[in-house]
């Protein structure tokens, strides 16, 4: 067993996580209405000052996946793993890990629920990220 | 406005040289496109130099084998679109009556295994987002479950790339491989197997860009440059480093935009292209890029493939030296190749995959960043 003296975010500001239901934030224009992920101040469209962040629904529709089987460069954590694109309800998509090692449990269309879990134990810190995970799966 | 045609052009093999550095490449191109268009260094009137991977004035070391006639030499970085990025820089220039002459080289050293520095945020790479074949293999996946595209078609693409390299003498990859071995080989990113992505590599290529007036001192083979286009991602391209994108983005991709400005710039249209090499970093991307250049619908990629469409002898003959899968990518270098493989194939100059009667060809490049280079050339 590992030590683990604190659990930290990948990146500060991706999702909420303490205390409360995972949400992914992402940025929104206060003028049209364009959202990013991660957030950033500026609007993409616009080009002006003017994206406030705010949470999305935890869920969405899984559009496509795959899986990767080479460790990628500066990549912490386990091989296999899979990744897909999410699309959630507000209109934005998202790439993201799954909690799944294969793709056989994945299905085009399914629905995703954003959950925070470990990502990898480093200096005896837990960092953790937002993953998807199949809202068919039961609890485990 | 003057009108602007390639003089000539030259290519280092693209493969892996362990005994060579970005000179000797960069140097062997730049010889060969020089000796090609009857010139030396000293007609040349500014230099551009692309590459991706080394630090600092590359393009100034490269050249100062061939002569140090005081002329500018810039350095251009726009990842896999960096040699197409330079043309459009010579291509203006001269248009635009600064120079008569210019000289654009390529050249690549690439670091082995995946490519770093695509432009991810640490937390990216530490979580496993930071992975180019991530980001293909999801298009194409896309791709599948919309229009029904089969693993079958990707390898038919993989399969068609090394069957149209086992002529081509830059290129790396010169094997036949079949559908099966296509199928049947390690799988890294599904559903893209070993075969159906591009290796990074080495290699260079250069390309002698001139005024048309002054080039028929030179070259009795000059070669028009009717568009060459720069365009990069609005929000909707979900390109590699970007986590996210509008769900239904009301304008079109970046790799459209970039050729509707090129069929504009060249009063053509798709249909005018005899043969073109385009962004097969992956066998997806050919399918999906074959579509947005205006190939084929939006969806029938694939299966227009298979039917033979995109092979040599079909409508529109596309990567037909082997393309980037089987070339290998050198990234400053690569889209210096395509072009002058297409130079090549209209001068009618291509070998055994002369494409005949090749009037009208295009090059499309696209990578890291968003950017994507269309350039139509004419004879
Ligand atoms: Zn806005």
């Amino acid at each position: 067993m590992v030590y683990v003296k604190e659990k930290v975010p990948v990146k500060e500001g991706l999702f909420k996580w303490q205390d409360e239901e995972a949400k992914l934030i992402v940025a929104k224009c206060t003028k049209c209405g364009e959202m990013v992920f991660p957030q950033q101040s500026f609007c993409p469209e616009c080009c002006l000052e003017t994206m406030e962040p705010v949470t999305i629904n935890s869920i969405g529709k899984l559009k496509c996946f795959t899986r990767i089987t080479a460790p990628p460069p500066g990549y912490k954590g386990s091989v296999p793993y899979t990744a897909g694109i999410v699309e959630f309800p507000e209109g934005i998509r998202i790439l993201g890990i799954t909690t799944e090692k294969e793709v056989v449990n994945l299905e085009p269309g399914m629905e995703m629920e954003v959950i925070v879990d470990t990502a990898f134990i480093e200096d005896e810190k837990e960092y953790v990220m937002f993953k998807y995970k199949p809202v068919s799966q039961g609890e485990d | 406005m003057e009108e602007v045609v390639i003089a000539g052009v030259g290519m280092h093999e693209f493969g892996r040289f362990d005994d060579k550095d970005y000179r000797d490449l960069g140097f062997v191109a730049a010889k060969r496109a020089l000796e090609d268009a009857n010139m030396s260094l000293n007609e040349v009137q500014a230099a551009f130099s692309a590459n991706v991977y080394e630090i600092s004035a590359a393009g100034h070391n490269v050249l100062e084998k061939l002569g140090v006639p005081g002329i500018p030499i810039i350095n251009v970085e726009n990842a896999c679109a960096s040699g197409a990025s330079a043309v459009r820089l010579a291509y203006q220039a001269i248009k635009n009556k600064e120079y008569d002459v210019a000289l654009v080289v390529g050249f690549e050293k690439s670091p082995r295994g995946f490519l770093p520095g695509a432009g991810y945020d640490r937390w990216q790479e530490w979580t496993g987002l930071g992975a180019n074949p991530l980001y293909f293999a999801s298009s194409i996946h896309e791709h599948m479950v919309e229009y029904g595209t089969t693993r079958e078609q990707l390898a038919y693409i993989a399969s068609k790339s090394h069957k149209n390299a086992v002529h081509n003498p830059y290129a790396m990859f010169r094997k036949e491989l079949s559908i099966d071995e296509v199928l049947n080989a390690r799988m890294v990113s599904d559903p893209l197997t070993l075969y159906m992505l591009c290796a990074p590599n080495d290699g260079a290529a250069a390309v002698v860009i001139c005024n048309k007036k002054v080039a028929k001192s030179f070259t009795e083979k000059p070669i028009s440059i009717a568009a060459s286009v720069l365009e990069t991602r609005r929000r909707g391209d979900m390109f590699v480093p970007a986590v996210s994108a509008p769900a239904n983005p009301p304008y079109p991709t970046v790799a459209e935009r970039a050729a509707q400005s090129a069929y504009e710039m060249a009063s053509l249209g798709p249909e005018d292209i005899d043969v073109a090499e385009i962004q097969d970093v992956d066998a997806g991307s050919e399918i999906i890029y074959s579509e947005r250049l205006g190939f084929c619908p939006i969806g029938e990629g694939g299966a227009r493939a298979e039917a033979g469409e995109t092979s040599i002898g079909g409508r529109i003959p596309l990567n037909v030296n082997g393309g980037i899968l089987s070339r290998g990518e050198p990234v400053g270098a690569s889209s210096l190749g395509q072009i002058a493989e297409i130079t090549w194939q209209l001068r009618g100059e291509a070998g055994v995959n002369q494409v005949e009667g090749a009037k009208v060809a295009l090059s499309h490049s696209e990578g890291a960043g968003g950017n994507s280079c269309v350039t139509i050339l004419t004879r």
